[in-house]
């Protein structure tokens, strides 16, 4: 059978940076900890008046085209996955589709499949997990993944409503607006995705659930953050043994793990109950300082970053352990090839 | 060699939530197919207009919990799983989960896959009326059933979509606002009639098909005429079977070819064979079409 590749990567973050002080200092009441020694998250992209989903997809993918070999009209499908569906503004739209408004702006042809798929912050992993089973079963030779993630409303309502000092909207201080945007195609022996393998736990799928709010005009998420945390650790180091051994692989064959960006507690104790399973666990790369929690996003951000600071190279093997509401859970392997400078 | 689909039931109508009348089509689905449940390691849920507009998780998550497939797999050993996504395409949305499907199954990575669908919304001009639906597909490697190809095409106007359906965020406070809103361009059930027959004929002849042989048409149904112009534009036989379910359920949405396909199973008895053309329609413009071998 053949394989599929990521042919190209285009990650765009907006210019404006809000520090993890700057959104503590504008709650009326402080979190009973130190958020940014808990997550990591020093500072965090945040839209301009002008950035929505739409708009961050397009600039991802505008900047994934200019990398590709592909011209537009010669790509057979466009998956767009964020979790975040705002439009002209902040508009929550379910029709026409994200995709199709991409499809259109940026000159796809009119018999591309385009769909949308949400899957929390699972998405781009989603998207890929569709795009390789198409490619391997020959049904389009080549697609794009988007996600335009404009996700800092919910910590602007996170702000607005938070009146205790523990709160189920914590989790929403973390996050941070970014596009990401894959091409992929067929794969080659030293450039290639390896594994996608995922599952929905789906008894803890109310534990973090996010929609209008009924308390001010915003968006809001509600995470029962402990058992979230409890739950879906619990439950990793299985998970990632299963899919080593069914695809053959050792822990000690991967160059690079990249975990969901949700704090660097969460990430450190995720790393030790698999270190303690599987061994010693190689790279674990974050950019949580920076960047912060990027949802649907998160890996492709941390990837691009590692490729730009040349700490990810061409021909190794890079890990990706997803952890996303649902609870979705499993990874993404893949030995990356010449992805240019990344971001 | 084809993806088939094993079993497919729809819901009660009546219900005033996607989620429950989805669960129970999928219940009903699962208890209907002779399978064990616990072999469906896909579930996609096509439906567009959800309980309380959640945005996370996913609402296929939710009703995978519903339908109680392997909810906790890492607590009973790994033997199974299931991995649950909502794909949005608006009425567009059955034919391309079984594009997604097909590829899953043909590569071999589970046993059965699961298409859920179901739409609910209370606005006086809501496209959609609430049926919840639900599909087993499977690959047959022994025989010629199943779907051949899927096509869709979009319409290459940037300025026509139809119709939009949107929710402002600073009107999130109020219970209208969070509702959301749908708003309509002129002509729109026009346009999309014309639309799906372009597609539609491109798809025939791209196929190599002839109109006149097809048993069968289940489309979209976005009025009571739609389906019945639909077969007469393409050229259908007059004695074809066309679905006309509008003035018995509406404009089912993302079930309506779900439904026409129940629909159609009930008629036939005893089964028989023939061609089936599905075609989904809706905004954007856009249509989809594939052929299914009974």
């Amino acid at each position: 059978m053949i394989s599929s590749k990521i042919e190209s990567l285009g990650v765009y973050l907006p210019e404006k940076k809000v520090s993890t002080k700057e959104l503590i200092d504008q709650m009326s009441v402080a979190p009973a900890f130190d958020l940014e020694e808990l997550t990591g998250i020093k500072e965090r992209r945040w839209r301009s008046e002008s950035e929505d989903s739409h708009t961050l997809g397009l600039d991802a993918a505008t900047k994934c085209l200019a990398r590709s070999k592909y011209k537009v009209e010669d790509i057979d499908i466009i998956i767009v996955v964020s979790i975040t569906r705002f439009v002209d503004g902040l508009k929550f739209r379910l029709e026409p589709t994200l995709s199709l408004d991409l499809k259109k702006v940026l000159g796809f042809r009119t018999d591309a499949i385009n769909f949308d798929i949400t899957n929390a912050c699972a998405g781009m992993h989603t998207g890929l997990y569709i795009l390789d089973n198409l490619i391997k079963s020959g049904a389009v030779k080549n697609g794009m993944v988007v996600s335009g993630e404009c996700i800092t409303p919910i910590a602007e309502t996170a702000i607005r409503e938070i009146s205790r000092p523990i709160d189920s909207q914590f989790a929403s201080l973390t996050v941070g607006d970014s596009g990401t945007a894959i091409i992929m195609d067929e794969g080659a022996d030293d450039e290639k995705i390896e594994s996608v393998d995922l599952l929905t736990i789906a008894q803890f799928s109310d534990l973090c659930m996010a929609g209008p709010s009924k308390r001010s005009p915003g968006v809001s998420m509600r995470t029962r953050a402990m058992e979230l945390h409890a739950e879906s650790i619990g439950r990793l180091p299985i998970t990632i043994e299963n899919m080593l051994d069914k695809y053959g692989y050792s822990i000690d064959q991967v160059d690079h793990v990249i975990t969901h960006q949700t704090s660097i507690r969460a990430i450190e104790a995720g790393m030790a109950a698999c270190t303690a399973a599987l061994g010693k666990i190689p790279s674990i790369c974050n950019s949580l300082a920076q960047f912060g929690n990027t949802s649907s996003t998160s890996h492709f951000v941390v990837l691009a970053d590692y490729i730009k600071q040349n700490k990810i190279k061409p021909k190794q093997r890079v890990l990706m352990l997803v952890q996303a509401s649902g609870i979705v859970m499993g990874s993404t392997m893949m030995t990356v090839g010449n992805l240019g400078e990344g971001e | 060699m084809g993806t088939i689909i094993r079993n497919a039931s729809i819901s009660r109508t009546g219900h005033t939530s996607s989620m429950e009348c989805t669960v129970e089509a999928g219940l009903a689905c699962i208890a209907g197919a002779g399978i064990d449940k616990n072999e469906i390691g896909l579930l996609i849920n096509i439906g567009v207009y959800r309980d309380d507009n959640i945005v996370e998780p996913s609402i296929a998550s939710l009703i995978q919990r519903g339908l109680e497939l392997n909810l906790d797999p890492v607590k009973r050993g790994m033997i199974n799983s299931t991995f649950s996504f909502d794909l949005l395409n608006g009425s567009c949305g059955f034919l391309d989960a079984v594009k997604v499907a097909d590829a899953i199954l043909q590569n071999g990575k589970i046993k059965y896959a699961m298409i859920v669908s179901g739409d609910m919304h209370r606005a006086d001009n809501a496209v959609c009326t609430t049926l919840g639906g639900a599909a087993i597909l499977s690959y047959d490697n022994t025989s010629d059933r199943g779907f051949r190809n899927i096509e869709t095409v979009s319409s290459s106007d940037v300025d026509y979509y139809g119709y939009k359906f949107e929710g402002v965020l600073s009107e999130f406070d109020t219970e209208e606002g969070r509702e959301g809103r749908f708003t309509f361009q002129d002509h729109y059930g026009a346009k999309l009639l014309s639309h799906s027959v372009a597609a539609t004929t491109t798809y025939l002849n791209d196929e190599a098909l002839v109109a006149e042989e097809i048993k069968y048409l289940i489309s979209t149904e976005v009025d009571k005429e739609f389906s019945i112009r639909l077969g007469d534009s393409i050229g259908l036989n007059p004695n074809s079977y066309i679905s006309k379910l509008y003035s018995k359920y509406g404009n089912t949405h993302t079930s309506a070819l779900i439904s026409g396909y129940v629909e159609l199973m009930d008629n036939l008895n005893p089964p028989s064979g023939g061609d089936i053309l599905f075609v989904s329609a809706g905004a954007g413009l856009a249509a989809s079409c594939g052929l299914y071998l009974i």
